[in-house]
């Protein structure tokens, strides 16, 4: 049942992607209302999906691969319906779909067991802490594409356009900042009540700090008019990169003790 | 001194000393994969006698610490220094109101909280103490390190599994004890640690030692159960028979004459000699195969000596740590985190994704 919805799920990302992709000068009406209700209903696939897996493992969908790609691409595609209710805005559609996509697609093709959680894992901390650090990771993936759209549209782009661009991977960053600090926090302290260390020295606690030290120097930039626009989102879209590496990155190519 | 304050004062030198920071990290990240002989013990000790012990002794798998160290201290002056600089500029004096912003002061209290996290960091590198692998049998007690007045009990362990081996609970009914009193009784869990000015006791795991060489002799429709502990050399039944452990052989083996000799220094089937007595006269001896209870009875006086099996005691294994900048992290994060979701919230527009003015 799970896979069914998931592969549902995949294909409307997947179909209403191209119809937004094919009216990409939004001169098109019905196609971009098409693609619209696609992307709802491929949301409501993938919250099915989430919501069965809560069913059949008895806790939050945030441990193992399949699980957390489940979860970010969940978090990247709820953003999306956010800027296309609340502001609506679908430009950045263009980069963040094809990224719960390809999560989707990963998930797909991972192990899907159902394994019982580990004692330590069992707590809220852990479940707070994993779900704010995903909503982190794909707020920095919004600012990401809204940064890679200022550098697409600088030259014929109008102010109020990459004022707007600009504004979304500031705030972004904002945002995902405050989650990722607060998924620190929660990390610190589900670590000192489960084995008495609010840190530990491995690979994917250090890349967390340095994913942190990273956006605080982008947040920074700010102050700097020179730095702002241009470099703001170069800076907003390896910070994507740093965030795969540490999500993703660790986990496959490093060894670590943290899971997901 | 001008210059030095305002070098420090940049904003670009935070960006520039975060983005090291992040290559510097990047490499430890690295690092603490790649070299886990020599970076694989830093947990286990207070960070500083780590550093200034192994550290330096590895410095090919831990400069990029000594670095991020540096380049620490470079950006807490940096951040010190602005925190400074933007307080003197709201309250100098002939200044308007209007320089005295709720958002200057969040930003601000952000910088103060990353102090003081920082600073409970530095507090926790230096202090406290972490001991690991603490044995704790039921029923006994061990002292609490660093504490002459505390210790710890485990009165009960209660420890379940699924069907599938999973574990379920593993639960330590614990008591902090002063003065032969008990100060403190809980249930330590994982996730659930014992937590008492300042000292933390966590569970890590269990299992259970041999305590006592288990015998059950029977006959004329009675039986009795005969325990033997490892560290006594003999026993005196109700019955009135002496029971005496002789001999311990690591590999039984008999050769051709049916006398006993180890085959090798394995413990492959360790055996035992036990010797009955009565009063002071010798009745019969046998040699009990630790690996195959119920095997090889002796017979003696119309009773039967059988050997079911080692009795065994269960144990906690328990973590005591204490590290005094636990608490000043958590203000430092707090303050930290309260103000960063000020920043976002105090103009309506502000926690906005998009300024919705320029939309219109």
């Amino acid at each position: 049942m799970t896979e069914i919805f998931l592969w549902l799920s995949i294909a409307f990302y997947g179909a209403g992607f191209i119809c937004h992709v094919l009216d990409q000068n939004g001169s098109r009406h019905t196609l971009q209302r098409v693609s619209t209700y696609m992307l709802i209903l491929a949301l409501i696939f993938h919250t099915i999906v989430l919501a069965l897996r809560v069913m059949e493992t008895g806790h939050a969908p945030i441990a193992g691969r399949f699980e957390t790609l489940l979860f970010f691409s969940w978090s990247i595609a709820v953003l999306n319906t956010i800027l296309l209710f609340r502001y609506r805005l679908r430009t950045t559609d263009t980069l963040t779909i094809p990224v719960i996509f390809l999560a989707l697609l990963l998930a797909a093709f991972s192990d899907s067991g159902v394994y019982r959680l580990p004692l330590a894992l069992k707590t809220w901390w852990f479940e707070i802490h994993v779900v704010t650090s995903f909503f982190a990771y794909a707020l920095f993936t919004l600012a990401a594409a809204a940064g890679a759209f200022y550098l697409l549209k600088e030259k014929t782009g109008t102010g109020t356009e990459l004022g707007i661009y600009q504004n979304i991977t500031y705030r972004s960053i904002l945002w995902g900042f405050t989650f990722f600090s607060s998924s620190m926090l929660l990390g610190a302290i589900w670590g000192y009540l489960a084995w008495g260390s609010y840190w530990l020295w491995e690979s994917k606690s250090a890349a967390s700090l340095l994913l942190w030290f990273y956006y605080v120097g982008v947040l920074h930039t700010r102050m700097l008019k020179r730095w702002r626009g241009k470099t703001v989102s170069v800076m907003a879209i390896v910070g994507f990169a740093l965030v795969m590496f540490t999500y993703l990155g660790v986990s496959i190519f490093l060894k670590s003790t943290h899971g997901m | 001194m001008k210059s030095i304050w305002k070098f420090f004062t940049s904003a670009r030198l935070a960006v520039v000393l975060s983005l090291l920071i992040t290559i510097d990290v990047l490499t430890g990240t690295i690092l603490l994969s790649s070299s886990p002989k020599a970076l694989g013990t830093i947990d286990l000790e207070i960070f500083f006698y780590w550093l200034f012990g192994t550290g330096l002794n590895n410095l090919t798998a831990s400069w990029w610490i000594f670095l991020l160290l540096a380049l620490l201290v470079l950006f807490v002056v940096n951040t010190i220094v602005c925190t400074v600089d933007s307080i003197v500029f709201m309250f100098r004096p002939r200044r308007d109101a209007a320089r005295i912003k709720p958002r200057r002061i969040l930003s601000q209290a952000i910088h103060l909280g990353f102090i003081i996290g920082l600073l409970g960091h530095l507090v926790s590198s230096a202090s406290g103490f972490r001991t690991m692998d603490n044995r704790l049998f039921e029923g006994s007690s061990i002292p609490i390190p660093q504490s002459s007045e505390l210790s710890l009990r485990l009165n009960k362990l209660d420890v379940a599994f699924t069907k599938n081996g999973d574990m379920l609970r593993m639960d330590a009914y614990l008591s902090l004890i002063r003065d032969k009193r008990v100060v403190k009784d809980k249930v330590v869990r994982l996730n659930e640690p014992l937590l008492y000015q300042g000292n933390a006791v966590y569970i890590t795991h269990h299992g259970e030692a041999p305590e006592s060489m288990k015998f059950e002799l029977s006959g004329n429709g009675t039986q009795e159960i005969i325990k033997i502990k490892l560290h006594e050399r003999s026993v005196t039944t109700n019955w009135g028979y002496t029971l005496k452990l002789e001999n311990l052989i690591p590999d039984f083996a008999r050769d051709s004459k049916g006398k006993a000799y180890s085959a090798s220094k394995q413990f492959r089937n360790p055996a035992l000699e036990v010797k009955v007595y009565k009063g002071e006269k010798f009745l019969v001896s046998g040699w009990f195969l630790l690996k195959y209870p119920n095997k090889t009875p002796l017979a003696f006086d119309g009773l039967k000596l059988v050997f079911p099996g080692l009795a065994y005691r269960p144990y906690a294994v328990l973590t005591i740590n204490k590290d005094p900048g636990t608490v000043i992290i958590l203000s430092g994060a707090l303050i930290f985190i309260i103000s960063l979701i000020g920043l976002l919230f105090i103009k309506g527009e502000e926690m906005e994704l998009v300024k919705r003015q320029t939309l219109k």
